[in-house]
């Protein structure tokens, strides 16, 4: 028994050649992007603050 | 022009052309054992390929090393005089795969340029020398990605091509055609039937992007109010005396301030009556520290967080006036990083209040009445520099992108083969009604020796959508206008209240507004811009 070829069909070769050695010609790595929804920072109330003055007026 | 044709398969004068091929493998001329049809195949940004068949002298032992990976050339000759003369390279590489075939005792080879083996040795450096004028930004690309990958990133920004030359030399082509066509290919030159023209679908064609843009980023702001109070006066302090009440000291007043969180920016107390005794109450010597009031300016810092959602829109109005809107979408975003905004505003209260000697980074400049914001130093891959650049970045994709999209036309031919036909070549076409220029984007050379013809096929890419000689002016890639911080009127008041009662508890209680929610909460800002993509219009005119 003879050995069989392994060559595949005419033409495949070509497209399978160049897929692989193009391989990637215009493809960028860019990615769309989205934000996290942003943290929610704290309300801010009123702001109060207090001292002690005791100093008798007599 | 001398490059229309070559006189080893055109001819000349009155004589046919004589050629032959020489096949170099690993510095050794291995032409007498090439068989069939040799084919070298050149597309735009992509390896050139080769294909040819070899049959060795039987009983060769076949050996991997022997094939695999080794050098090869393939040049064509004037053969005219029975000695090559006047050759010319049509390709240089490796070869990339050895096929068998054991019933006719070939070896059928497919070689390389080894486009992207050679790219993926360039440093980052070297591949943008190589794309000058591309724009980058890592929030937009894969800031880690290298060779083949990084250089595909520049060119989606840069309409042009990179391949290789015939000495396997990197070299980048721009898309529009040169003034002069490189060749110029007339019936005279064109064989009879080859010519052929392919018009790109309006479905394929792209005028108009519309870029989404997200930038979200804090800015610290501070509030400055003033506050003035008196709970007594030179007219009321007998009464307030004689009813028992309590006297205001200075520091208090200041504690009191700073109890509520804020920094005194400025402050005058109203002195005590200069006289040594009001009714029961006799001055002593550290009553200089009363007051009868106080006058004073308070700030507060805070910091609010801004998303600025760009909406930028490309497009080609002529493209778009000749065959309607055909849109795509992109998006991208980037977010400033800074500590974290609590902490921020903790540093700065800390420091304002002489607590801590460690200055924050960053504080709006108070201003009495007012709501002030500044920006913050944010790392230099997410400020505005940053954002700048990712938003031209898109901008530059989305004209390179329009561009591309309506250069898809193409008229192609077949010659007599032609070694000076390339992808660097700008080629001009005036034969069978057709005449038309453009950057070639394929060439295709096939000897075959046995039934004597070389020819070389190839398609040159027409830009055309509104008609020969219609300019579409370009705006301009600058980064789109953002948002600034503002200034505006507090609305609310501060107020003060002394206890001073003797049956009170004789606190001094300061009371400032709550900061506005839109001062606090996310401030979303939609900004919009506009920019014209050119597209060069290549001469084609048809006539049926």
């Amino acid at each position: 028994m003879s050995p069989s070829s392994t060559r595949p069909p005419p033409g495949a070769d070509l497209v399978d050649s160049l897929e692989r050695i193009a391989r990637g010609a215009g493809v960028t790595s860019q990615q769309p992007r989205r934000l996290d929804p942003a943290p929610v920072l704290p309300a801010i109330p009123a702001r109060v603050g207090s001292a002690l003055s005791d100093v008798p007026s007599s | 022009m001398a490059d229309e044709t070559y006189a080893a398969t055109s001819g000349a004068a009155g004589a046919a052309g004589v050629w032959t091929a020489i096949v170099t493998i690993a510095g050794v001329d291995r032409s007498s054992i090439v068989v069939g049809e040799i084919r070298i195949e050149a597309d735009e940004s992509s390896a050139r390929i080769a294909e040819l068949t070899v049959r060795p002298p039987a009983a060769s032992v076949f050996s991997v090393p022997d094939w695999v990976g080794k050098s090869i050339s393939i040049d064509i000759a004037n053969n005219a005089s029975g000695t090559p003369a006047d050759i010319r390279r049509l390709f240089s590489g490796l070869i990339d795969t050895p096929a068998l075939d054991f019933d006719l005792k070939t070896i059928h080879l497919r070689c390389t340029d080894n486009l992207q083996a050679v790219i993926d040795a360039l440093d980052n450096a070297a591949i943008d020398a190589l794309t000058p004028g591309a724009s980058f930004s890592p929030a937009i690309f894969d800031a880690a990605a290298i060779g083949w990958g990084r250089l595909q990133d520049r060119l989606s920004t840069l309409p042009a091509a990179v391949d290789l030359d015939l000495t396997g030399a990197p070299r980048l082509t721009a898309w529009p055609a040169k003034l002069s066509a490189d060749i110029a290919f007339t019936d005279a030159h064109l064989l009879d039937g080859s010519l052929s023209v392919s018009l790109s679908s309006r479905h394929q064609l792209v005028n108009q992007i519309v870029i989404t843009f997200a930038y979200r980023f804090p800015r610290v702001k501070a509030d400055r109010y003033g506050i003035a109070y008196d709970y007594v006066s030179d007219a009321t302090i007998s009464q307030h005396v004689i009813d028992g009440n309590r006297f205001l000291r200075r520091d208090t007043c200041d504690a009191a301030i700073k109890a509520a969180g804020g920094t005194i920016e400025s402050i005058t107390y109203t002195p005590m009556p200069n006289v040594p005794v009001i009714g029961s109450w006799v001055q002593g010597p550290d009553d200089y520290q009363l007051c009868m009031g106080f006058s004073a300016s308070v700030s507060f810092d805070f910091a609010q967080q801004i998303q600025e959602t760009h909406t930028i829109t490309v497009s080609t109005p002529g493209s778009i006036a000749a065959v309607g809107t055909l849109a795509e979408r992109i998006s991208g975003a980037m977010e400033g990083v800074y500590p974290q905004i609590q902490t921020a505003e903790q540093s700065i209260l800390l420091y304002s209040n002489a607590i801590s000697g460690i200055p924050p980074m960053d504080s709006a400049t108070p201003v009495q009445g007012f709501t002030t914001a500044a920006n913050v130093t944010l790392t230099a891959e997410t400020d505005r520099t940053a954002a700048n650049s990712a938003m031209t970045t898109l901008i530059d994709v989305a004209k390179t992108r329009i561009h591309g999209a309506h250069r898809r036309n193409s008229v192609s031919g077949r010659v007599p083969l032609n070694p000076a036909l390339d992808l660097d070549k700008t080629v001009s076409v005036a034969a069978a009604g057709v005449a038309a220029k453009g950057k070639c984007v394929r060439v295709v050379h096939t000897l075959s020796p046995q039934s004597g013809e070389a020819v070389s096929d190839f398609s040159i890419a027409i830009c055309s959508v509104a008609g020969t000689g219609v300019s579409h002016p370009e705006t301009p890639t600058t980064a789109p206008t953002g948002s600034l911080p503002a200034t505006t009127p507090l609305l609310g008041t501060p107020t003060a209240v002394f206890n001073d009662g003797p049956s009170e508890d004789h606190k001094l209680v300061v009371t400032f507004p709550g900061v506005e929610a839109v001062e606090r909460n996310l401030a979303q800002i939609a900004l919009s811009a506009s920019y014209d993509a050119t597209i060069p219009e290549d001469p084609l005119s048809i006539t049926l």
